[in-house]
C-alpha cells in the first residue's frame, strides 16, 4: 500500500490553495508558489474586449482596467455569494487561473486542498468544492486557520488568528480537527479598516479627492497600531494638485478599531475551553493572513490580554503563503486511498 | 529534549495528524453528501462540557429544591420530562439529564395540572411532539415594521418561516404547519384558532424588531406571562393590535392558564431558540445584543393551547441587519439557527433521524 502511495504521489501534482477575499494563493508540490489579488473581470463590451485583448482578466490586471470591466470580487465577506451566476463563474475562473499558474503536466492527476473561511457554512464549502472540482482530480476543503496550523505543526493547544480582508478567523487547535465551536469568524477585518480609514480621511480632508482603492493602498503601506517614529504622509490630489497629507492618527485609529473585537473573541473562545489548557493556549497565539503585518498588532494584543493572564503572540513568517503551504502539505500527507474514497 | 522524548513527541504528533486526516476525510465526505453522519466533535472537549452540564443541572436542581419560584413556576425551568417519574410510568422516551434516582418531585403538585382538559399532555410531559405550527408575524395589510430601505417585516417573517418549515420537514415524525404561506392579512384570532384546531404541540411565532435611534440590534424571545418591563409591554401592545377579543374572553383565557404548566415548556423552548439565535448571529455581528428570554402578555401566546413562544429574530432598525436580511443566505441562516434551537429543545439533536442532510 505504501509503495503504491509513493508511486501515485510521484506522478501526481498536489496543490494547496488559499481562497481569500483580498488575495488568493497557490503552492504546489514542485515548490512553485503564486498569488493573485482576488479580482476577476470580464470586458464590458466588444470594444473593451478588443482593447484589452483578453476574454477575462485577473488580479492587478483586472483592477488596473476596472473601468472597462464587469469586475467581481468573488469571496467578499469570505463567502461565495448567492444570487448571481457570475459569482460562481468568477470563483471557477479564479481557480482555473491559479492552477494554470503552476503549469501542471497534461493528464497528471491534481489533488487540491482548499482553505476556506473558518465558519464557512456547509453550502459555501459545497459551492467551493463544485467550483474547484472542474479543474482537479479530487478536492478537499479545510478551514484557513487550520491550514496555517498544519503548516506550522501547531496542532495542539494553540490559537490561530487569520486576519484577512473580509474576515478574521479564529481557531483553537487541541489535537483534533477543530469542531464548529472551536472556530469563530468576525467581519471586522481588513475591509473594515479600509472603510474606517476612508471615513476618517473624508472627515479630516473634505476637499481632497481619493477613493477606497487608494485608501487601501495607504493602509497596506503604512498600517500600524501603538506608536511609531515619525509621521505618515501620503500624496492626495486637492482640486487636481497632488498635496501632502499627514494621515498618522487616522491610520492608527482605523487599524486599532479591530483590536477590541479581536480581544473579546479571543477571551470568549479561551474562556469556553477546558480550564486546564487555557493558559497554554493563551501563550501560543499565532497571527496569520495579511492583517498580521499591521505593525505592532502582536504587541498590542499581548498588552491588552496580559490582564487575563500571561500571553504570547507571534506571527507567521510568510503570511501570503502560510495557508496555501499548509493546505499543500495536507494534500501531500493525505493517504492515496482517502483521495480515492472522495472520488468514489 | 533527549532522544526518547523526541521520538515520543514525533510519534504523538503523527498520531494526531493521522486522526486529523481521517476526520478531514469524513468531514469532506459529509460535505459531498457521501456520508450521512457529520463527524463527531472532539471527545475530550465533549466530555468536559458534559461534566459542566451535569454540574450545572445539579446546581439548578438544588436551587429549585430550596426556592420559591413564584406564581408561574411550580417546577424548575428544565424540560418536564426530566422531573416526571410517576410510579407506573414507562421510562421517558427522551434522554434524561439527571438519573431517575436523583429526581425528587412531589406528585401531588401535578394533580391539578393532570386534571386539565384541552392541554396536550404528551407535549407537556416531554414525551412526543408531533405538530409544530410556525407563525410568520403580520402579513397582508399589516406589514409590521419596516427598515430604512423599505424591507418589510411581513416579508422577512414569511420567508424565514418557509425556510424553517422546509428544514424541519427533513426530520421524520413531525407535522409542520404554517399559519400563512403567502402575503395575506390574518388576525391573531385566526392564527390561534388554526393552531388549536390542528392540535398543535408547539407554536412558534416569528417577528422582526425595530428599536429606532439605537446603534445596535437585539434578539429577544418571549413566552406568555406578566411583565413589569415597560418596553416589553409596549411591544406586546403593538403586536396585539387588531384583536377582537373582549375583556371577558381575556379573563377566561387567563384563568385557563392558571393551573397549567405549558408555560414551563414554553420557557425552555424560548431559551433554546434564543440561545441558538444569539450564539450564532453574534459570531458574525458584534453589534447585536442578547436581550434574553422574557415574559410578556402577547395575545397570540395566551390563546393557543400549546407551549408557544414569540421570537424577535433581529432588528430592521439596524441598517446592516436590514441589508443582511435581504440576502437569502442570512435568512436561511436564521432559519437554521431556529431549527437548531427547536431540535435542541426536542432532545433529538444527536439522533441520526434526519432523512436528508
Amino acid at each position: 500500500m505504501q509503495q503504491q502511495d509513493a508511486q501515485a504521489q510521484k506522478n501526481s501534482l498536489f496543490v494547496g490553495i488559499d481562497l481569500g477575499t483580498s488575495s488568493s494563493a497557490i503552492v504546489d508540490s514542485n515548490r512553485k508558489k503564486y498569488w493573485v489579488e482576488s479580482y476577476v473581470g470580464w470586458p464590458k463590451d466588444f470594444i473593451a474586449a478588443k482593447v484589452l485583448g483578453k476574454p477575462v482578466l485577473f488580479g492587478s490586471d483586472a483592477l488596473k482596467n476596472r473601468l472597462s470591466l464587469d469586475i467581481f470580487r468573488p469571496l467578499e465577506h469570505g463567502v461565495l455569494k448567492e444570487g448571481s451566476s457570475k459569482e460562481g463563474e468568477s470563483v471557477r475562473e479564479l481557480i482555473r487561473y491559479l492552477i494554470s499558474l503552476v503549469k501542471p503536466e497534461k493528464d497528471a492527476p491534481i489533488y487540491a486542498v482548499v482553505g476556506v473561511p473558518a465558519e464557512s457554512f456547509k453550502v459555501n464549502k459545497k459551492a467551493i468544492i463544485k467550483a474547484v472540482s472542474d479543474y482537479v482530480t479530487a478536492v478537499i476543503v479545510v478551514s484557513e486557520p487550520f491550514a496555517v496550523a498544519y503548516a506550522m505543526d501547531l496542532l495542539n493547544n494553540a490559537m490561530i488568528i487569520d486576519i484577512g480582508a473580509g474576515t478574521v478567523d479564529f481557531c483553537i487547535m487541541h489535537g483534533t480537527l477543530p469542531a464548529e465551536e472551536d472556530q469563530r469568524t468576525i467581519l471586522t477585518a481588513g475591509d473594515y479598516i479600509d472603510n474606517q480609514l476612508f471615513k476618517l480621511l473624508s472627515e479630516k480632508f473634505p476637499a481632497s479627492t481619493f477613493n477606497l482603492n487608494m485608501v487601501r493602498q495607504f493602509k497596506e503601506q503604512n498600517s500600524f497600531v501603538g506608536n511609531i517614529k515619525g509621521p505618515i504622509k501620503v500624496e492626495i490630489p486637492v482640486t487636481g494638485k497632488l498635496t501632502e497629507h499627514d494621515i498618522t492618527i487616522e491610520i492608527k485609529r482605523a487599524c486599532e478599531s479591530i483590536i477590541a473585537p479581536m480581544v473579546e473573541t479571543i477571551n470568549e473562545m479561551i474562556a469556553k475551553f477546558d480550564p486546564e489548557y487555557q493558559s497554554q493556549i493563551r501563550s501560543n497565539i499565532v497571527l496569520a493572513g495579511g492583517g498580521s503585518q499591521i505593525r505592532g498588532l502582536g504587541e498590542a494584543l499581548k498588552s491588552v490580554l496580559k490582564d487575563f493572564g500571561s500571553t504570547q503572540v507571534k506571527k507567521v513568517d510568510d503570511p501570503m503563503f502560510a495557508g496555501a503551504a499548509g493546505a499543500m502539505k495536507l494534500a501531500q500527507e493525505m493517504p492515496k486511498h482517502y483521495w480515492d474514497k472522495l472520488n468514489a | 529534549m533527549n532522544r526518547e522524548n523526541y521520538l515520543l513527541a514525533g510519534w504523538t504528533m503523527q498520531r494526531i495528524k493521522n486522526r486529523m486526516l481521517k476526520d478531514i476525510l469524513e468531514e469532506n465526505l459529509y460535505i459531498n453528501g457521501k456520508a450521512k453522519k457529520k463527524p463527531q466533535a472532539n471527545r475530550h472537549r465533549a466530555r468536559f462540557f458534559k461534566g459542566v452540564a451535569l454540574f450545572v443541572a445539579l446546581i439548578l436542581f438544588s436551587v429549585y429544591k430550596n426556592s420559591d419560584f413564584g406564581d408561574f413556576r411550580t417546577l424548575p425551568a428544565l424540560p418536564l420530562a426530566q422531573y416526571m417519574t410517576l410510579p407506573s410510568a414507562q421510562p421517558p422516551k427522551v434522554p434524561l439529564l439527571l438519573k431517575n434516582e436523583e429526581i425528587v418531585a412531589n406528585y401531588d403538585e401535578y394533580q391539578p395540572f393532570l386534571s386539565q382538559r384541552g392541554i396536550p399532555l404528551r407535549s407537556l410531559f416531554g414525551l412526543k411532539v408531533r405538530t409544530i405550527v410556525i407563525d410568520p408575524g403580520h402579513g397582508g395589510e399589516d406589514p409590521g415594521t419596516s427598515g430604512q430601505s423599505g424591507t418589510r417585516e411581513k416579508d422577512i417573517t414569511l420567508d424565514i418561516a418557509k425556510r424553517l418549515l422546509q428544514r424541519l420537514s427533513h426530520y421524520d415524525g413531525y407535522h409542520i404547519l404554517l399559519t400563512r404561506s403567502e402575503d395575506e392579512t390574518l388576525s391573531l384570532e385566526s392564527r390561534i384558532a388554526f393552531a388549536n384546531s390542528q392540535n398543535a404541540d408547539l407554536y412558534i411565532s416569528i417577528h422582526v424588531n425595530n428599536i429606532p435611534n439605537k446603534p445596535y440590534s437585539i434578539i429577544e424571545t418571549y413566552y406568555f406571562g406578566p411583565n413589569s418591563d415597560r418596553s416589553a409591554l409596549l411591544l406586546a401592545e403593538k403586536e396585539n393590535s387588531g384583536t377582537q377579543y373582549t375583556v371577558s374572553d381575556f379573563k377566561v383565557m387567563v384563568q385557563k392558564i392558571s393551573n397549567t404548566l405549558k408555560y414551563q415548556e414554553a420557557k425552555v423552548l424560548a431559551r433554546s431558540i434564543q440561545k441558538s439565535l444569539f450564539d450564532n448571529i453574534h459570531r458574525s455581528n458584534d453589534n447585536i445584543l442578547d436581550y434574553g428570554v422574557k415574559k410578556a402578555p402577547f395575545i397570540v401566546l395566551l390563546g393557543v393551547d400549546m407551549p408557544s413562544i414569540l421570537t424577535e429574530v433581529t432588528c430592521l432598525s439596524d441598517r446592516e441587519e436590514e441589508k443582511k436580511l435581504n440576502s437569502e443566505v442570512y435568512r436561511e441562516d436564521i432559519a437554521r439557527y431556529m431549527e437548531e434551537g427547536i431540535i435542541q429543545y426536542l432532545h433529538i439533536k444527536n439522533n441520526p433521524i434526519k432523512s436528508e442532510v
